[in-house]
């Protein structure tokens, strides 16, 4: 995820006609992107559509971004509005984490080989606990944890009250928690 | 309130939202109470586990498809600026290498030569080793005329304008890359 004033420059040199600033705007974001699709729709191929659907509207919509807002709100909140249609569109029972029609390119986050390998079963426990949650309760885990943003940040994204963020947080975290106590994963 | 009822603040406590008079509260609370300091290193778990998820990414061609679906050329990967002038740079030195062969051939080639040239060009098989040859002699030829250059400036070759042919491929060869390499990083936006 780039600074404020680093998006807000690409943006502004997109806007003046750059495809490479907009290029490198794609290469900021797509991964957030697509991994917060992905943790909604729990599809790859599905995941990878919306993801190109979603920075198709970021560009037609540039004109648009209010640069008073951090850019990275504005491009998940249109991706969080892309998935939210497509699940609206499409509903159908949520599937397991495993895809292996569409296997996925993992981002390494980094820890030792030793440590993976202790943490892999109990990390494939936990994601396969957070796919059997509701959509919208994946999602906010992930835009909590993984992208990291705050309560008023998720607010603005999801376009709820803060008080709904953290009423919607504390039961994706309460089911998830129940999951993982009864599987033995937490003690 | 109750432990129940601290659960919330317990989960704002975790995610570093809670104001810091109340965080001190609820902290003091924590250290006396066994349930809510389970519930505290349940929610630091779950937080640091879910955080510890890989993040996901799409496709190798995932930027190229967009860029196309918006009418715009996918960006090429840049070549170096020192590559670019490296480049530019080998080409003027060839440009000003041929220019000298091609001088020195012109100047060195009598017309007996030229017919042997086109004898030769007739039988393919001696073509080969003639021309092995033939290199040779425009070599000895172009180190001939490189003397010539740079024991300074010559009439002869002021009179044959090669230093102003050099000139000219140089740029020439220069802008060409330069045109190219712009091609690739400049695209409708």
């Amino acid at each position: 995820m780039g600074s404020r004033e680093h998006d807000l420059l690409l943006v502004n040199r997109c806007l003046g006609g750059d495809a490479r600033s907009f290029n490198d705007l794609i290469n900021s974001y797509k991964r957030q992107v697509f991994s917060l699709i992905y943790r909604m729709v729990n599809n790859a191929a599905d995941a990878e559509d919306l993801s190109q659907e979603t920075f198709i509207k970021v560009y037609r919509g540039l004109k648009l971004y209010d640069p008073a807002y951090p850019f990275h709100t504005w491009i998940f909140k249109i991706a969080h509005n892309t998935a939210i249609d497509f699940l609206r569109a499409n509903r159908k029972p949520a599937i397991t984490i495993d895809d292996t029609e569409n296997p996925l390119e993992i981002e390494d986050p980094g820890p030792s080989l030793e440590e993976r390998a202790e943490n892999l079963s109990q990390r494939g426990m936990i994601e396969r606990e957070m796919a059997g949650l509701p959509p919208l309760y994946r999602e906010i885990l992930a835009l909590r944890h993984q992208q990291e943003l705050s309560y008023e940040e998720i607010a603005g994204v999801l376009e709820i009250p803060v008080g709904t963020v953290k009423v919607r947080l504390f039961r994706a975290r309460e089911m998830m928690k129940q999951k993982l106590v009864q599987t033995g994963v937490f003690r | 309130m109750d432990c129940i009822e601290r659960r919330y603040q317990i989960a704002e406590l975790v995610d570093g939202a809670l104001p810091g008079a109340e965080a001190a509260e609820l902290k003091a609370h924590i250290r006396g109470c066994p349930g809510c300091r389970r519930e505290q290193a349940i929610l630091q778990m779950l937080s640091a586990a879910v955080a510890a998820l890989p993040q996901y990414r799409p496709g190798r061609q995932f930027n190229d498809r967009v860029l196309l679906s918006l009418g715009l050329r996918p960006v090429g990967r840049l070549v170096p600026a020192w590559l670019r002038w490296a480049i530019a740079g080998g080409a003027a030195v060839s440009a000003a290498w041929t220019g000298l062969v091609v001088y020195a051939a012109v100047s060195h080639m009598s017309v007996i030569g030229a017919l042997k040239a086109l004898q030769l060009a007739s039988r393919p098989r001696e073509v080969l080793s003639a021309l092995g040859l033939y290199a040779v002699k425009l070599g000895f030829a172009a180190s001939d005329s490189a003397s010539a250059l740079a024991a300074a400036v010559s009439p002869s070759l002021q009179a044959s304008g090669l230093p102003l042919q050099l000139a000219i491929a140089s740029v020439v060869s220069f802008g060409l890359i330069s045109l190219i390499s712009l091609r690739t990083r400049k695209a409708d936006c």
